[in-house]
């Protein structure tokens, strides 16, 4: 199939195309915190490792990759093999519980589990077993069973927070909650941030009518899992009890919200283990997290895909698109490449790639990237916006206004593009290309408060079309009253003689901006009645 | 049936001065004060196997597991010819691959002889619908003085007038009610208080069995859950008043929410402001609570109410549903039955509009959760003065056991004691063989069909014989039973609330003519005393706004209150 084709692709791009637009006129912000999975990378370089001899390890690798990758009918395979190779291979038995708990097939899962149990044990394969029999019970509704497990979890995994937690919910299960309190305390000591236990706490405060108290352990879990629809339905819940009916309100529709994204999810994820191997079921899950900013689970659902079909061009892209936009650019730089490896003939990544090296201020890099976009599609605006940006950036004025010429000839009505062109043209001394550039923004777009103040000023300026400027000036200052434009219409009255319209201007600017040391002093000259240039 | 006057209703004055000397012979007395105790259980209850009663529930046995054979169908307890004691009626189902012809199945009624046998009157009353049949209520609908009944199918519903003389009437189609989408649950109320009985259907899916489909769980045939097909929105008829109804859904604002698998509803004024507010258990679907905000006007409520999701704020599988005050505070609460791995819930009214999930303080989660609820039900079967509650339990796969092995088929149902402080010990186990059937139950619906001044239950099983369940030793404690007759209001009382008052203690009752799953209770309020020998006052608040007041009642008798008119016990 050629994925490049498909509709659902094109629609990746379109979104993620506005995300660009954005950054291009704003540029880039930096954001700190990420940490992006290595998992991948370890399954990527396994896979080159599939000639190696078929051992017993070889295949539990291979079953981990596989459920790593939602492959679960093959990992199962792999772990069968492997327990055919070692009957006794505990963590084997414990993965392959894993898989069936992923499959929702919870009576497997436990007889694996059960398995584990009885074959010597390996790392803290015990352990494990026992936590998630804790948990299959539990979800079958045999709570007396599933607190022996969760007890025993805790007994032989003491230092692992989700033991502690696990039994608190088979405790608050069974209404026992004063021995749930206590184990929730004991998993927040090992981990701070282990939200369900402050949910845990939550809860059984809130039945225990100690609204206040469960308000602040519904916060705490939702600030730490702002995803997870139960901890904003029972935050609103308790705003609710607390008869804080604003903030329940506001609550009740970010839980509505959280829970359309998680049914979304979960539907989605149905449907690619129907079809594990789909990369566009995991570019759609990937899609989803991102309408809510779920950045770190977009990445891994696009990573996934591009292991899963490393020539996935739209994966590497849009993965390069979500690093740029958290600022890991080094990460982006490399999608980038590897989509510009598997495709040399779009000129989106190079654009992309021109406008990464241009936020890092590598003029030479994103020149050489940008002349490429264009090279590739003439008719590509950010290209030339970029190289016009890049070039201003390095003084090379004649080559920004060549950019902007070029960028207007194939876009004829880009009306930010003459207004550019327009100002460039004033810093090059060409007064009357510049007047035309202006006159073309006007003619484009009458609502240009910029196009008739720049015109205004460049009148007065050179001193010619005064009444005309009078009327251009006051037209810009209807559009958009900022002190800058007061400032360029008291500029064209003095320009005009007409002083106290001047003063009356200005004033207007310096009301506006108090602090503004050019505009006291033009306050003074027009004060003074002296008409000389003040611009000089 | 004769209506004898031995205790007459007492003028207010009056009882205002009986009040006075009560109160002062309380304050001496203080250990006369306390009336209503607590005891212990040592009721059961018995399948009663031959009283005349052998319906068999068919879903039409098409082999097919085609969609609509699943829910079941419902039935309950009425004295549909006013004779003093409970008829039964059985919603059946019927084939839809094959017309049987005479053979049909129908829907049965019972009458009950008084002598704890039944008679088989079908055909003698004409009420043997041959429909695919779910639901069914009743309801005194023309306010002629004796019970009318209604019937949900799968197909068009049916009203069946009820004459008077022993026969009903199908007047589907003259009264505007032949509701034609797949209804499930029902139930009357007087929702604008203009005397007249309203109209209320759940409907469950956009269906039609010849577009069934075939659904598999890891390539395993089963029964197609409910989001196979979409949902269906509700129905509510107004009653005209001249035996006619109008179909008021959009007008009511039953159709300002999404459409969903509904499946249970009960009315019930939770809000006590003197109207029916109206609870949906939707299937897989956020659950409903209608508030009703005068003259038939309702906007729902249920998201800040704390009563649409559970308390991990997802949809439950809501099967059937009752309202009811089971911790006497004069405020009602709220029961869902829902599906296996989801707790039946326990909802309590905080009095503020808000209702708080106390599934797992009250003891009613860890055991529920193993169970695929139905019928459900507020009922206090040992007559301790506290409601307890009854969930009948059956899958909904026939096959489950080949891919869950965790659960059955038939399950056992469940009886919950009501211990008075707030919890519920489940009693399943110490309540006689009637509780130790396993069998795939559906609806249940109580009353006291024998008379004996314990609540019976009769349950319903998907393809499968209904039970009868007689209570033995609930009638240890002491009881009263109220049977409500409207004048301004509805004649049959339906949303009457119903005060009891013994010393410090209070009971509310409300009469509901639909509730559980698929079924209908006795419309008679009854309420268990435990060991109090009189009843100090009974307030009854009629729909119409009226409040009758009575005083120094004596217990085990039933009564029949007539609005602004009177009390009297009823002779048997």
């Amino acid at each position: 199939m050629d994925l490049t084709k498909s509709n659902s692709e094109k629609n990746f791009k379109v979104r993620l195309f506005n995300f660009w637009l954005m950054c291009f006129l704003f540029l880039f912000y930096p954001k700190a915190g990420f940490s992006a999975s290595t998992a991948v990378s370890v399954s990527i370089s396994f896979i080159g490792q599939k000639t190696v001899k078929q051992t017993e390890d070889t295949h539990f690798q291979l079953g981990m990759y596989n459920m790593k990758m939602g492959l679960y009918d093959h990992a199962i395979a792999e772990f069968q093999e492997v327990l055919k190779l070692n009957p006794a291979h505990g963590a084997a038995h414990c993965q392959m519980g894993a898989v069936y708990r992923l499959k929702n097939m919870l009576n497997e899962s436990a007889d694996a589990y059960q398995h584990a149990l009885t074959v010597p044990i390996t790392g803290n394969s015990y352990g494990v077993a026992n936590l998630c029999l804790g948990m299959i019970y539990s979800s079958q509704g045999k709570f007396q069973v599933a607190e022996q497990y969760a007890e025993k979890a805790v007994e032989l995994m003491p230092e692992v927070a989700n033991s502690y937690c696990e039994l608190g919910n088979v405790y608050t299960r069974r209404g026992k909650f004063d021995l749930a309190i206590a184990q929730y305390q004991k998993a927040l000591q090992l981990d701070q941030d282990l939200a369900e236990a402050y949910h845990g706490l939550g809860y059984i405060r809130l039945k225990r009518k100690q609204a206040e108290k469960a308000l602040e352990a519904y916060l705490e879990a939702v600030t730490r899992e702002p995803y997870n629809q139960a901890f904003h339905y029972n935050l609103a819940t308790v705003y609710r009890r607390l008869n804080r009916m604003k903030e329940a309100r506001g609550q009740m529709r970010y839980f509505q919200e959280t829970k359309a994204y998680q049914d979304t999810i979960q539907r989605q994820r149905k449907e690619s283990q129907k079809d594990p191997k789909n990369v566009l079921l995991h570019a759609q899950l990937a899609e989803t997290h991102l309408s809510v900013s779920n950045i770190d689970e977009a990445i891994k659902a696009y990573q996934t895909a591009i292991t899963l079909q490393p020539s996935f061009v739209i994966g590497h892209s849009n993965l390069g698109t979500i690093y740029t936009q958290q600022g890991e650019f080094e990460k982006a730089i490399d999608a980038f490449q590897k989509v510009i490896q598997l495709d040399k003939s779009p000129a989106e990544p190079y654009l992309k790639l021109g406008w990464i090296y241009a936020r890092q201020q590598k003029y030479d890099l994103a020149e050489s990237y940008l002349l490429q976009a264009s090279q590739r599609n003439p008719k590509l605006m950010l290209a030339r916006q970029g190289l016009g940006e890049i070039y201003i950036q390095q003084g090379n004025l004649e080559g920004a206004i060549d950019s902007y010429v070029k960028l207007v000839e194939v876009h004829p009505t880009e009306s930010h593009a003459w207004l550019r062109l327009g100002v460039l043209r004033i810093s090059v001394n060409q007064p009357s290309k510049a007047i035309e550039s202006f006159k073309k923004v006007i003619e484009i777009d009458s609502e240009s408060a910029d196009a008739y103040n720049n015109l205004a000023w460049l009148y007065a300026d050179l001193q010619i079309n005064l009444d005309q400027a009078v009327g251009l000036a006051k037209k810009a200052v209807e559009l958009a009253p900022t002190s800058s434009n007061f400032d360029t219409l008291a500029y064209v009255y003095y320009q005009h003689k007409e002083y106290p319209q001047a003063e009356e201007a200005i004033k207007r600017a310096i009301k506006i901006s108090p602090d503004n040391q050019k505009y006291n002093e033009m306050l003074k000259k027009i004060q003074s009645g002296q008409p000389k240039g003040i611009n000089e | 049936m004769t209506i004898k006057g031995l205790i007459a209703q007492q003028p207010i004055i009056i009882l205002y001065v009986l009040r006075f000397f009560l109160s002062c012979f309380i304050f001496y007395f203080p250990l006369f004060n306390i009336l209503v105790t607590v005891s212990q259980s040592k009721v059961s209850f018995i399948p009663v196997t031959k009283s005349g009663v052998d319906f068999e529930h068919t879903d039409g046995k098409s082999g097919k597991r085609l969609f609509n054979e699943f829910l079941g169908s419902g039935g309950g307890f009425f004295d549909y010819d006013n004779d003093g004691d409970l008829d039964i009626y059985l919603v059946n189902g019927a084939s839809q691959i094959a017309s049987l012809g005479k053979n049909a199945p129908t829907n049965v009624l019972y009458r009950n002889n008084g002598d704890g046998y039944f008679s088989d009157v079908t055909e003698l009353t004409g009420t043997g619908s041959t429909s695919y049949g779910t639901g069914c209520t009743v309801g005194d609908y023309d306010n002629d003085g004796d019970l009318d009944l209604y019937v949900a199918n799968f197909g068009l519903g049916v009203l069946y007038q009820n004459s008077g003389d022993g026969t009903f009437i199908d007047v589907s189609m003259n009264s505007g009610v032949a509701n034609s989408r797949w209804g499930t649950s029902c139930a009357f109320a007087d929702v604008d208080n203009d005397g007249y009985l309203d109209l209320y259907i759940t409907n469950y899916a956009d269906y039609a069995v010849e577009n069934d489909k075939k659904c598999y769980v890891r390539g395993i045939w089963q029964y197609c859950g409910p989001r196979a097909y979409p949902p269906d929105t509700d129905t509510f008829y107004h009653n005209n008043g001249d035996g006619t109804f109008t179909d008021l859904t959009e007008e009511s604002g039953f159709l300002n929410v999404p459409a969903c698998h509904g499946l249970g509803v009960s009315f019930g004024d939770y809000d006590n402001d003197g109207d029916q507010d109206l609870y949906i258990a939707n299937d897989q679907d956020p659950n409903f609570l209608f508030q009703n905000q005068g003259g038939g006007k309702f906007e729902e409520t249920a998201l800040l109410s704390g009563v649409s999701y559970s308390d991990m704020g997802k949809e439950e599988a809501g099967m059937g549903t009752i309202f009811g005050d089971y911790d006497n505070d004069g405020f009602l609460d709220l029961t869902v039955s829902n599906f296996q791995r989801e707790t039946n819930t326990l909802y309590h009214n905080e009095g503020s509009g808000f209702f708080a999930d106390v599934t797992t303080l009250a003891g009613i989660g860890e055991v529920t959760y193993s169970y695929l609820g139905w019928g459900i039900a507020f009922f206090d079967y040992d007559n301790d003065g506290y409601k307890d509650i009854f969930v009948a339990n059956g899958h909904v796969l026939d096959n489950i056991t080949e891919v869950d092995r965790s659960t059955t088929y038939p399950q056992r149902n469940l009886l919950f004691r009501n211990l008075g402080d707030g919890t519920f010990e489940d009693v399943s186990n110490q309540s006689g063989i009637g509780l130790s059937l396993q069998k795939v139950s559906r609806a249940a619906a109580f009353g006291d069909y024998d008379n004996d001044g314990d609540l019976d239950i009769l349950v319903t099983n998907w393809n499968q014989t209904a039970d009868l369940l007689r209570n033995e030793y609930g009638n240890l404690n002491n009881w009263i039973q109220i049977d409500v007759v409207g004048t301004k209001s509805n004649k049959s009382g339906i949303g009457t609330r119903i005060k009891l008052i013994i010393g410090d203690s209070k009971q509310y009752q409300e009469v509901q003519s639909g509730g559980s799953y698929l079924s209908f209770n006795d419309l008679r309020a009854h309420f268990g005393v435990g060991d109090a020998k009189k009843i100090d006052l009974i307030e009854i608040h009629w729909p119409s706004g009226y409040v009758d007041q009575y005083e120094n009642l004596a217990v085990n008798y039933r009564f029949v209150a007539t609005e602004n008119a009177g009390l009297t016990r009823r002779e048997e």
